[in-house]
């Protein structure tokens, strides 16, 4: 086994707002809306809520309010079947702190080749494909880490790469809609030079696959100093 | 948290509240001030009776006061602009303020000549549209404020006459349009 950290390559946040003078329904009018009304690619520092849901009034009108994360980490150094992964996101502050779970992204054109996140990405998710358990607490100024599931870990190997959404559990993956004056949300430190949001890794490097002298190859990480990765033979095998 | 639970911040030009991400929330600004003018104007234009829900900065109010009227009744219900509206009121004989929430306090209100409604964070705001009837005497005028960006309202109130106004609001939290649309409403 072996492991290795991969810090983000693209990230950022979609939001939609929705102004009424009369009550929202939340679910199917700012949640379930294909579009957002405000997208951010951070590409320099931003501390904000970029994960959060409200249901509030302010000046002569409601306001629906959702945001959703996206991260996406390429794989391509990782030469090796990856059997764990947590995901690590960095907490610029406490916020309203809510549930939050990770789900399956689209954004970022799937597989990273487009750079930007747009409007139309707000719904660049998969709620039918949870990466993660809800995570319970957020933590400020520190590492905030989401046990990656089968799935997660699956699509990974598959993909050469991790397309996740960050969102609210309660209200953005379940949902149900807040209450008027809820709003819960988590802030997130974004393009943080320090503290990249980050993906740990545990594979099994690619490589010499068999065992050798009774030691099953999962448990060998080199023969004689090379790395079972860059061994294709052992005498002859 | 509701908007009575917030802790306003007052400035010279602004009302705002930090919500929890540490972000500013405006609730009124100074740039509003031909707007609160215009609708001053319209709801003393015949006199009377003047009925305002939501004190704020005042500016509304104070323009109201400008104007040949009978009474001014000011319904607020934030507990840090309360005081500032009975101190603003003490010198101004014609002035009652009534505190709380309009909705809970209109049927011991009585009936206006004019009426100007601009809240925030208002629970009741659903209720304005069958409330403004029994508020209102006939050949009254009400206006509000209106939080779309275009010569129409939310409340679904029929009859409605809109001035256009051309406006160039800094940045904030409720009103980024360069166009506002002031209703005008006679009974």
């Amino acid at each position: 086994m072996a492991t290795a950290t991969v810090n983000v390559d693209l990230e950022g946040y979609v939001e939609r707002e929705d102004t009424s003078g009369f009550p929202i329904a939340w679910v199917p009018i700012t949640r379930d809306d294909p579009t957002g009304t405000y997208a951010d690619t951070r590409t320099t520092a931003l501390i904000t809520a970029g994960t959060r849901s409200a249901y509030l009034l302010n000046r002569g009108t409601y306001i629906g309010f959702n945001s959703r994360s996206f991260f996406f980490f390429d794989l391509s150094s990782i030469v090796g079947t990856i059997t764990a992964a947590t995901l690590k996101v960095y907490a610029g502050g406490t916020g309203n702190s809510v549930d939050t779970v990770i789900v399956e992204g689209t954004a970022w054109n799937f597989d990273g080749s487009v750079t930007t996140l747009d409007l139309p990405d707000y719904s660049a998710l998969a709620f039918t494909t949870p990466y993660s358990s809800p995570k319970l607490s957020w933590t400020a100024s520190a590492y905030n880490s989401y046990a990656l599931n089968a799935t997660a870990i699956s699509a990974m190997n598959t993909n050469g790469y991790l397309n996740a959404a960050l969102i609210t559990d309660d209200y953005d993956y379940k949902p149900q809609a807040p209450t008027l004056g809820d709003d819960w949300g988590v802030l997130i430190s974004y393009a943080n030079g320090s503290f990249p949001q980050q993906l740990d890794i545990t594979y099994t490097p690619a490589g010499y696959g068999n065992d050798v002298n009774g030691v099953a190859s999962a448990s060998i990480v080199s023969i004689n100093g090379v790395a079972t990765a860059s061994i294709v033979t052992v005498n002859g095998v | 948290m509701t908007y009575t639970q917030q802790t306003l911040i007052f400035e010279q030009d602004r009302i705002y509240f930090l919500n929890p991400y540490e972000k500013e929330e405006e609730v009124m600004m100074d740039w509003e001030d031909d707007l609160m003018s215009a609708s001053a104007a319209y709801v003393t234009q015949n006199g009377g009776d003047i009925l305002e829900i939501g004190f704020g900065m005042g500016i509304s109010a104070n323009y109201i006061q400008s104007h040949v009227i009978n009474s001014h009744t000011i319904v607020e219900n934030h507990p840090a602009i309360i005081p500032k509206a009975l101190e603003w009121a003490s010198d101004k004989p014609n002035v009652t303020i009534v505190e709380g929430n309009w909705f809970d306090v209109k049927d011991s209100l009585s009936t206006y000549d004019g009426l100007f409604y601009d809240t925030y964070g208002d629970e009741c705001l659903q209720y304005f549209p069958s409330s403004l009837t029994q508020l209102m005497n006939p050949n009254g005028v009400a206006t509000w404020w209106n939080a779309l960006p275009t010569p129409s309202n939310a409340f679904g109130i029929d009859g409605v006459e809109y001035q256009e106004f051309s406006i160039n609001p800094p940045k904030n939290t409720y009103f980024n349009h360069t166009k506002y649309y002031l209703p005008k409403k006679q009974f």
